[in-house]
């Protein structure tokens, strides 16, 4: 394993609950505020917390909404929050080596 | 590095590359679940597949006007009318396209809606509709678009109505009269097998809940 130099890495998604947000929506591509809550058990406003950066780095889109009368926000990732996270996991593949995959 | 929010038991000073590759499978694993699990689109066609089904079986036994399009068309107006509104509805996820998850199992499902709307429309326009013909291939196209679900997303659970409706093309095919109960067959299928499932899968992604 090569040296693991966290500095080269995107800070936004380097936290551990961004890290996860992300790579969750890399699949799910969306889902709704309490979902994300209970697959990653936190509280309202670490959750939102979290979300807000990356909002603020356009890396997911947060939008609110209704589901019938109840209120609903909606995570989705994006364009660029797409690429940043493939960026960022070629980056601690690339650190790992071939060990990686 | 500044932050120091954590996400349960990883603590900042025990990270390295591997924990975090394996925090990124987990999550993608979970994500790829929840991309599995919005049943809504299954709820609406069950739900028209079951009332429509029951609607040719009164209409045979003259409780309803005889008519095969005065059921069947209004029910795929409907149908693929709250479709595209629920496509509307949505907030734009921008990268999709790329997601092979979504894009495996979007196309198993539009394959069904193409391959009965391409039958059903072409078969009356030529007066060759069969009854037999369109259950046999709904049945395989649904149980097809199944399994790939199950396939893609690993809900192992979805393979119920995958064998399920590999059943009811089994039986669709081999009946030897195909009569006016197989309508309340499929309309039980329908039901059982496609609005149950996305009730489940609702459910399990939090819409409403």
């Amino acid at each position: 394993m090569t040296e693991y130099d966290y500095r080269t890495l995107d800070d936004v998604i380097h936290s551990r609950v961004r890290l996860a947000i992300m790579s969750y929506l890399m699949t799910a591509r969306e889902a709704d505020f309490s979902a994300l809550k209970k697959e990653l058990k936190l509280t309202d406003g670490n959750l939102s917390t979290h979300l807000r950066k990356l909002e603020d780095h356009a890396y997911v889109s947060v939008t609110k909404g209704f589901a019938g009368r109840k209120p609903q926000t909606t995570v989705a990732i994006t364009e660029t929050g797409d690429t940043a996270f493939k960026t960022y996991v070629e980056g601690v593949a690339a650190m790992l080596g071939p060990q990686a995959t | 590095m500044t932050d120091t929010h954590d996400i349960q038991t990883a603590s900042a000073s025990g990270r390295n590359p591997a924990d975090d590759l394996a925090l990124i499978r987990g999550m993608m694993e979970a994500g790829r679940k929840r991309a599995a699990v919005d049943g809504r689109h299954f709820v609406l066609w069950g739900a028209l597949l079951m009332l429509s089904f029951f609607a040719q079986y009164l209409s045979v036994h003259h409780y309803l006007p005889p008519t095969i399009l005065g059921i069947w068309v209004p029910m795929m107006a409907i149908g693929w009318g709250t479709e595209f509104w629920l496509r509307r509805s949505r907030p734009k996820s921008e990268a999709c396209s790329n997601n092979i998850t979504l894009v495996g199992y979007s196309a198993a499902w539009r394959v069904v809606g193409l391959t009965v709307l391409i039958y059903f429309a072409t078969s009356i326009a030529m007066g060759t509709f069969d009854p037999r013909t369109i259950s046999v291939l709904s049945s395989a196209t649904i149980g097809g678009a199944f399994l790939v679900t199950a396939r893609v997303t690993g809900v192992k659970w979805l393979y119920g109505p995958t064998a399920g409706w590999g059943l009811v093309l089994a039986f669709t095919s081999a009946v030897p009269v195909y009569d006016d109960e197989m309508l309340l067959l499929l309309a039980g299928a329908s039901g059982l097998l496609l609005l149950l499932p996305g009730q489940l899968m609702t459910r399990l992604a939090g819409h409403g809940a």
